[in-house]
């Protein structure tokens, strides 16, 4: 280990922790909205309805193949579609549709768990379902929302690290390409390792702060879950 | 874009042989997985401080990474202290890993909502402190466990995908190559993400199952 | 003159039969205690009055017009509920003020007068902006009432509105009911508290297996029960 060399690597791979990190924050920004609205609009549809169909069929194709293999599909099929964009934007584009589809599940389960009862006071006092929604379910659901949202930004970072195969710059991507080119993987892969650490250890603190303090009831904070 | 059946048929051999590959690295992950969790649970829940901070401390460490780069780890450094494993069995090292520090905070957190109350009475009885874990805890536990354990199984297929960069030759792996040597390349991610839902459905339509069997 | 007329109420779950052929009137300013064994049907018969619960036939009028607007209905029908379900998230006065504010248009200050007015009237004059967690079981059941009454119902549902209350509560709501109930104020109440049903209850109906099998003014219940599953029953709730 040559300590010299690790702190030349760490300035190196700033950079690219800042794309990381700017992928995975407009990945969030993009899918949060859309997917914690679908998701609570899914809770409220007929199983049978065509778009709780889409839904469930975008969350069934999501979860059930790594995100590898989205990650393919946006790179390759966009091109045959005569469409060319940047790779920054296949990235996000791959990270939302991904988050997305997790996030559905997140909104869907949140607008479920507030007890039934809410609803029922809401109707019994005359508002319709749709006003009962917005008034009174949506910001308890709200709540419990908070924890497993910013649980997503570190799932985000660490499957931003999967675009590096897409040859996406991003932290992993430029560890891989100084490791090669200085054959010295050990101690580079050490300084990445840290640099990842330090952001999704941070914000899993954050998120379990944020949590305790907004509900003592708990939230619906997973166990985790390491691939997407 | 029309979808050529005969390139499909023509290459879902060499896709269904990968898909083997898929599931026995998973499978053996899996093994690693159930073997370290519950070690690294006990460890967390009755070693003795020290041991109860180092693992602690591995837990939180392996889950601020992208398994990526546990992969990466396992397959580059590992060989400069002297373990030089095949991209395959580097895999399994890796995903078993990965998965057991997920599982053991499965283990953990299921065993502390049991709450304080079992904990007491297993103590009041004249239980030492770890047979009141292993004799009255962990049974009440297993049935919370075993739900969320499979999925992380699906888990642990989907992130024996990543192994394709150490080339090994699973699903991805193939899949990505043959789509670089023919160009077919609908075709072929579809038989990609068709067998991956094949296999990950199966494993979350089981865990379905014995959720709704230890339910009743 | 009638308020409410049901007639012919059936409800199933699958094929089991909750409410089997049920006729109920009820009187402008008629105080209805219901009560019968569990599982009687007694909340599904309040829960179809205001349409929580689609009756599978059958017919309700309220005032004589049948109920084609299920928000209109129900904002002239109160309903209090056994677990309270009061909006967490709300304090006592949001609580009451929320429905009169967004559905009959008040503005902030007249829907916070109307609920402070209503909050003095439960005897909570001091609790407006507590939230439902910093109340106890009878507080938040009389904010509960306020907030049915804000809406200012012809009619008030009650389903068993004491059974989740410890002991010493029971008493501060039943006190609140009764006051309601010699105000004019339309009432059904499914409740066990036979006290509260013979001090202040007009009829007491008595439900079993999904039908009203016995009705009568309160002397005549308690003293001559006008059907045998009742005097069962009443044996057994009143510890004879
Ligand atoms: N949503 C539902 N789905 C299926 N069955 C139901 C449902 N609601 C009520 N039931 C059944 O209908 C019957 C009557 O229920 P109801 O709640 O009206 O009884 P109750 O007289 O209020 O009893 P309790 O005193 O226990 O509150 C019960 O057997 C109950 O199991
Ligand atoms: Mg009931």
């Amino acid at each position: 280990m040559d300590p010299v060399f690790m702190a030349e690597v760490l300035v190196r791979l700033l950079p690219p922790l800042g794309l990381t990190i700017l992928l995975s924050v407009t990945a969030l920004a993009i899918a949060t909205p859309l997917g914690l609205a679908l998701g609570a609009w899914r809770a409220e549809l007929p199983d049978r309805h065509p778009a709780a169909r889409l839904i469930d069929a975008w969350v069934f194709f999501v979860r059930g193949t790594p995100i590898l293999i989205q990650i393919f599909a946006v790179y390759f099929i966009l091109p045959k579609l005569g469409l060319q964009p940047p790779l920054f934007v296949m990235g996000v584009g791959a990270l939302v549709g991904n988050s997305a589809g997790y996030q559905i599940e997140i909104g869907r389960a949140a607008v479920q768990s507030v007890p039934k009862g809410q609803w029922e006071a809401a109707l019994a006092l005359g508002f319709d379902r749709r006003a009962s929604l917005r008034q009174f379910i949506l910001p308890q659901a709200a709540r419990r929302m908070v924890g497993p949202v910013m649980n997503e930004l570190s799932q985000l970072i660490k499957a931003s690290s999967v675009l590096s195969v897409i040859t996406l710059f991003e932290l992993h991507k430029a560890a891989e390409a100084i490791s090669s080119a200085n054959l010295r993987f050990s101690e580079v892969i050490v300084v990445e390792g840290f640099l990842y650490f330090v952001f999704i250890f941070g914000i899993s603190l954050i998120a379990k702060a944020v949590e305790r303090r907004l509900s003592a009831a708990g939230g619906l904070a997973d166990a985790g879950s390491f691939a997407r | 874009m029309s979808f050529d059946w005969a390139a499909f048929f023509e290459y879902l051999p060499r896709l269904i042989k990968a898909a083997g590959v898929t599931l026995q690295v998973s499978l053996l992950s899996l093994g690693l997985t159930c073997l370290l969790a519950p070690l690294l649970a006990m460890g967390r829940l009755l070693g003795p401080p020290p041991l109860r901070a180092t693992v602690q401390a591995f837990i939180e460490v392996i889950r601020g990474l992208p398994p990526l780069v546990v992969i990466a780890f396992c397959y580059f450094a590992l060989p400069k202290i002297g373990v030089v494993l095949s991209g395959f069995w580097c895999g399994v090292l890796a995903l078993g890993v990965v998965g057991a520090v997920y599982a053991a905070e499965i283990i953990r957190s299921a065993i502390e909502s049991l709450g304080k109350g079992q904990l007491e009475a297993a103590l009041a009885l004249g239980f030492a402190r770890w047979r009141a874990v292993l004799d009255i805890l962990l049974p009440q536990a297993l049935r919370r466990i075993l739900p969320p354990l499979t999925n992380e199984f699906a888990n642990l297929i989907k992130a024996s995908s990543l192994l394709s960069v150490i080339s090994v030759h699973e699903i991805s792996q193939v899949g990505q190559s043959l789509i670089f040597e023919t160009f077919v390349v609908i075709e072929i991610l579809v038989q990609m993400a068709v067998l991956y839902l094949i296999i990950i459905g199966g494993v979350s339509f089981l865990s379905r199952r014995l959720e709704k069997g230890l339910a009743e | 003159m009638t308020l409410l007329q049901a007639r012919g109420l059936v409800k199933r779950f699958g094929t089991f039969v909750a409410l089997d052929g049920v006729d109920l009137d009820l009187q402008r300013g008629e105080r209805l205690v219901i009560c019968g064994p569990s599982g009687s049907g007694k909340s599904t018969l309040i829960r179809c009055i205001n349409r929580l619960e689609q009756p599978d036939s059958g017919a309700i009028t309220i005032e004589g017009l049948p109920s084609t607007n299920l928000q209109a209905l129900r904002r002239r029908v109160g309903m209090v509920f056994q677990q309270f379900n009061l909006f967490p998230n709300l304090t006592a006065r949001e609580n009451v003020a929320v429905a009169p504010r967004k559905l009959l248009g008040l503005s902030r200050t007249e829907a916070d007068a109307r609920a402070e007015t209503l909050l003095e009237r439960v005897q909570l004059a001091g609790h407006a902006d507590k939230l439902p967690s910093g109340l106890s079981g009878g507080q938040q059941q009389r904010v509960a009432i306020a907030r049915a009454l804000a809406m200012e119902p012809v009619l008030m549902l009650f389903d068993e509105p004491t059974s989740a209350l410890d002991p010493e509560m029971i008493r501060e709501v039943l006190d609140v009911m009764v006051e309601l109930g010699q105000g004019g104020m339309s009432m059904i109440v499914v409740t066990h508290e036979m006290g509260f049903a013979r001090r202040a209850a007009d009829r007491i109906g008595f439900m079993d297996q999904g039908r009203i099998v016995a009705m009568a003014p309160p002397q005549e219940f308690f003293d001559a029960p006008p059907h045998p599953r009742l005097v069962r029953f009443l044996d057994n709730i009143l510890g004879h």
